[in-house]
């Protein structure tokens, strides 16, 4: 008898089930290196912060959320929440602020594609040089006989040197504008040359002025570029505990608190910061992701 | 009844770079209310011209009036002007209606108005139930009818189409060009329309405007421009023509005699040179060339053998050859009839042109322009 839709495989071998499922084969490496290298480690973090006291694996038998208790009691975990996220809120404004120009300039007001490229290729430059170096060199613009110092005094503007001007949380702000800068620039850059000229020219010719062309188009239809260079430049900050130990003077930040700890030796407690840290990063680019519906505002 | 001017061109000359001279001293005016259609080969400068019009293109000599105003130096968003862009450009972040709410935002129309117009000018295009669409999810002509809406619900004085009708299908293209004209009609503003189709702008203008290499070629309604070409390019670009050349012999008032290599032809001249000796064109459309035994009947006759025929549907175009090997074609009603059959071709003197020009630019290879390079 002929059927009509063709038989059913009965038995499927291991063979035959390889060869039907070997494009999600290849997902394997990244896979198990995600799991390895990402799952674990955080689920480790996460079980050894109901723990407490000194150890530093997970004892099953000794749950405790006494660590949680603890930290949430404490006033100073509230000023350290809002110092930390507070900094990187900031400075991924005064970032989105200086890039967003700079990438603006570079996609619509140089012509050649070229000479956009080299432009690009130069903001590159500097990022070859390593991170510490580049924050290292602000002493010699900021520091007590740096370049700004220099300028004011030899203007007669100020009679001795600011000290201020480095070790404050400006100093801060500035250091990472500077570092995470191009992770802002390249996401909006990216945007804004998608954007058709002609959706311009047409909103003028029906009567709106460039600067409500630039609002209700330019603007809205780099929002993905915005978005995701803020992302990256707000995480990339969060995690950053280095910069602000340097150069903040003395500004406490979680980061800072869980290496603190860990050093110590507290890994349960660190772990319930880092918890923490984790919790309120992750609600932050909720936000952010649903402000803006990415998928809607890049071309259907 | 003489209607007032409502756009002013003047000797208008735009350059790219330094090579490309793509508007070379235009001028005309459109009267308002007109259905004006810019017609032209790819490349002729309508594309550009519209975008002087509308303000997002520069211009380097010459001046541009709407409403009686010089438009030198005045800004797109300050013109009473609307665009259809060729790509139709909606507005990919903004809803149907927002797309065509947007120039009464921003000419700061209150809301209730806003969606009382958006949604009449939404009913004309028929898109009613479209408004909380993204332009995204439309197809090809849906999006274009959302275009014309968003220009059209503005009512600016002039509107201007850039190519409306060149990306939707035959079909499609019919339907759109009877709904421009009973929308202009209901409308009554002055819409300008560029195309390069002879079939769009001859069905829809009111007034037709043939554009060559940046030049205006002729300009009138579609029945003189097409019974009355003045040029060979303006004869070639808008409808078929059977041509010869010649020397014209003798002219009296209209009426203008051509020596061809087919021999004396008499044909209409409505210029005012005068054309005795110089060297012309003559043409004839293959519509009103008449297949006969008797060669008196009308003022002009050749004769030519039957070499092919193409069928049309309604008519038939017939291939003719004459003993000079010259084609002549003829579109008609069926006949009976056999290759290779020897027939008297005629035609009087009304229906044939005598073509002072081959352009209105000297030295322009107008097969070029036509057919491309």
């Amino acid at each position: 008898m002929v059927s009509d839709v063709g038989d059913l495989p009965e038995k499927t071998s291991i063979r035959e089930f390889l060869a039907r499922h070997s494009s999600y084969m290849l997902m394997l490496p990244p896979l198990i290196a995600f799991i390895l290298f990402m799952i674990i480690p955080t689920a480790m973090v996460l079980l050894l912060s109901f723990n407490a006291g000194g150890q530093v694996t997970f004892d099953p038998t000794q749950i405790t959320i006494e660590n949680y208790i603890k930290m949430l009691t404490r006033q100073t975990t509230y000023i350290l929440i809002r110092d930390t996220f507070g900094m990187s809120l900031l400075s991924t404004i005064v970032t989105l602020i200086v890039a967003y120009p700079v990438a603006y300039f570079l996609a619509f007001k140089v012509e050649s594609f070229r000479f956009q490229n080299i432009l690009l290729f130069l903001l590159i430059v500097p990022y070859w040089v390593d991170w510490s170096i580049r924050s290292i060199s602000w002493l010699s613009i900021l520091g007590s006989d740096g370049v700004v110092n220099y300028l004011l005094l030899s203007l007669g503007w100020i009679k001795e040197p600011i000290g201020e001007l480095l070790f404050t949380r400006w100093t801060l702000l500035i250091i990472w504008a500077q570092t995470n800068m191009l992770f802002m620039l390249f996401p909006i850059y990216l945007a804004l040359i998608k954007i058709d000229p002609e959706l311009l020219a047409v909103a003028q010719a029906l009567g709106a002025s460039p600067s409500r062309t630039f609002y209700h188009i330019t603007f809205k239809l780099s929002l993905p570029g915005v978005i995701v260079g803020s992302v990256f430049v707000f995480v990339s900050t969060i995690g950053d505990y280095v910069t602000p130990a340097l150069w903040a003077g003395g500004l406490q930040t979680l980061g800072l608190t869980v290496q603190n700890y860990a050093w110590l030796f507290q890994w349960p407690v660190a772990s319930t910061f880092a918890v923490l840290m984790l919790i309120v990063t992750l609600t932050i680019l909720y936000v952010m992701l649903k402000t803006v519906n990415i998928k809607r505002v890049f071309y259907e | 009844m003489k209607m007032a001017t409502v756009l002013e061109i003047k000797d208008l000359v735009k350059w790219y770079g330094k090579e490309v001279l793509a508007l070379n001293k235009v001028s005309f005016g459109v009267e308002k209310g007109d259905f004006f259609v810019l017609i032209g080969p790819s490349g002729c400068g309508k594309s550009t011209l519209l975008k002087c019009i509308a303000g997002i293109l520069h211009w380097d000599q010459g001046d541009i009036y709407i409403g009686g105003k010089s438009m030198k130096g005045v800004p797109a968003y300050k013109r009473d002007i609307a665009l259809m862009p060729e790509r139709y450009a909606l507005f990919p972040n903004m809803r149907i209606f927002d797309n065509v709410a947007f120039g009464l935002r921003m000419r700061g129309e209150d809301i209730s108005e806003i969606r009382k117009n958006v949604n009449e000018a939404l009913k004309m295009v028929g898109l009613e139930g479209f408004e909380r669409r993204w332009p995204g999810e439309l197809s090809g002509g849906q999006q274009q009818r959302v275009s014309i809406a968003r220009a059209i619900v503005v009512n600016p004085a002039v509107l201007l189409l850039d190519e409306p009708l060149s990306h939707v299908d035959y079909r499609l293209q019919r339907k759109m060009m009877d709904d421009f004209r009973k929308l202009q009609s209901e409308l009554g503003n002055t819409w300008i329309l560029t195309t390069h189709v002879q079939e769009q702008g001859l069905s829809m203008a009111r007034t037709m405007m043939v554009m060559n290499t940046g030049v205006v070629e002729q300009i009138g309604t579609p029945e003189e421009i097409y019974d009355h070409p003045r040029t060979v390019f303006a004869a070639r670009f808008v409808g078929d023509i059977n041509l010869f050349h010649g020397e014209a012999v003798s002219q009296e008032k209209r009426k203008c005699r051509v020596k061809t290599e087919v021999g004396e032809l008499v044909g209409t001249y409505l210029g005012d040179s005068d054309l005795r000796g110089r060297k012309v064109a003559y043409g004839v459309r293959p519509e009103k060339v008449k297949i006969t035994k008797d060669t008196d009947t009308y003022d002009n006759a050749v004769r030519a053998k039957l070499t092919g025929h193409y069928y049309f549907g309604e008519l038939i175009e017939y291939s003719f050859e004459t003993k000079e090997n010259l084609d002549i074609k003829v579109r008609t009603e069926p006949i009976e009839c056999r290759l290779g059959d020897t027939f008297a071709l005629g035609w009087n003197a009304e229906d044939g042109s005598v073509l002072e020009k081959s352009c209105m630019i000297e030295g322009v290879d107008i097969e070029e322009v036509i057919y491309g390079k």
